[in-house]
């Protein structure tokens, strides 16, 4: 009986835990990935997350609220798939995406659809037992292109729209950006002040 | 008694050691003792050359040298994953932003048009 007790009490003790965990999104990708013509991946989190947020924040002109955005995610990670217009990608591929979605438990805030222009912009979240959010997901698509941004932790959404309004940059030209090369200018540094 | 016997005789005789054979053996004796202290006083010789200080404190440098090196190498791949990680990070975060943005936009917009018409 005793051991029953201590099971449910382990039990109880580490469900934040997995609330947390399904926040990192887990997704089957693999049908996207070998029609794309190219692909871009980003992952970041643990140590490489903490000295990216950490020379990030240090920057010039860096705003309070993007250091606290900074502060709150626990991980972040990109899929962008690109195809020529020639290569289209199925049409199935993205309502099994957005179902692989709704299944895993994470709820839709905003849906954005242009049948016209077939693009499509859909902004979910993640939100454990305790009615905390863990994490946000945007899938957006166009005719040649699917990206998936997974946020993970306390993000703040206001924060982070703000940081889109005051970039003031066309979707396309930061999406075109090569890993590990960005096209989007870094802030300056502390020491060009 | 043949020739033969005779011969026999002769080789199995007993015969002293002669005058001079302390002596003898007391010569081999030294001779192969120098013979020995000879390739010892080589390889002691030989040996002090890795042992001397020159030799030993170069060793201590190359140690160091290449376990500075190893650090500043160390040092720099790191900093450059972390700059990597920035540039990722922020171009990750504007992407979502915009994205986020514009889904925002879009339907302040079509609440506008809704309310509009």
């Amino acid at each position: 009986m005793r051991y029953w007790g201590s099971l449910a009490l382990a039990m109880m003790l580490s469900v934040p835990a997995w609330g947390f965990t399904s926040a990192k999104l887990d997704i089957d990708t693999e049908e996207l990935k070998s029609q794309a013509d190219e692909v871009v991946e980003v992952n970041l989190d643990g140590k490489a997350l903490e000295q990216g947020s950490k020379l990030l924040a240090v920057r010039s002109g860096i705003s309070d609220s993007f250091k606290s955005l900074l502060g709150g995610i626990k991980g972040i990670y990109r899929l962008t798939y690109r195809f020529t217009l020639g290569n289209p990608y199925e049409e199935d591929a993205i309502k099994n995406l957005h179902r692989q979605m709704t299944d895993g438990g994470w709820a839709p805030m905003i849906d954005v659809q242009n049948r016209k222009e077939n693009t499509g912009l859909t902004v979910y979240s993640y939100t454990s037992e305790d009615d905390t959010q863990n994490g946000i997901t945007v899938i957006s698509n166009d005719p040649s292109e699917i990206t998936v941004l997974n946020l993970v932790g306390d993000v703040d959404l206001e924060a982070l729209a703000t940081v889109g309004e005051t970039l003031g940059m066309p979707v396309m030209s930061i999406a075109t950006t090569e890993l590990g090369e960005p096209v989007v200018p870094l802030p300056p540094a502390p020491e060009d002040k | 008694m043949d020739q033969y016997e005779l011969e026999l005789k002769r080789a199995l005789e007993r015969c002293g050691p002669g005058s001079d054979f302390t002596a003898r053996v007391m010569s081999q004796i030294r001779s192969e003792r120098s013979l020995a202290a000879d390739e010892t006083s080589k390889k002691i010789a030989s040996f002090p050359r890795w042992r001397s200080g020159v030799w030993r404190w170069a060793a201590v440098g190359a140690v160091a040298a290449s376990l500075t090196l190893g650090f500043v190498v160390d040092q720099r791949r790191s900093e450059h994953r972390a700059r990597i990680a920035e540039a990722e990070l922020y171009e990750t975060l504007l992407l979502a932003g915009e994205k986020i943005s514009q889904a925002r936009a879009e339907v302040i917009g079509v609440r506008y048009e809704g309310g509009a018409q």
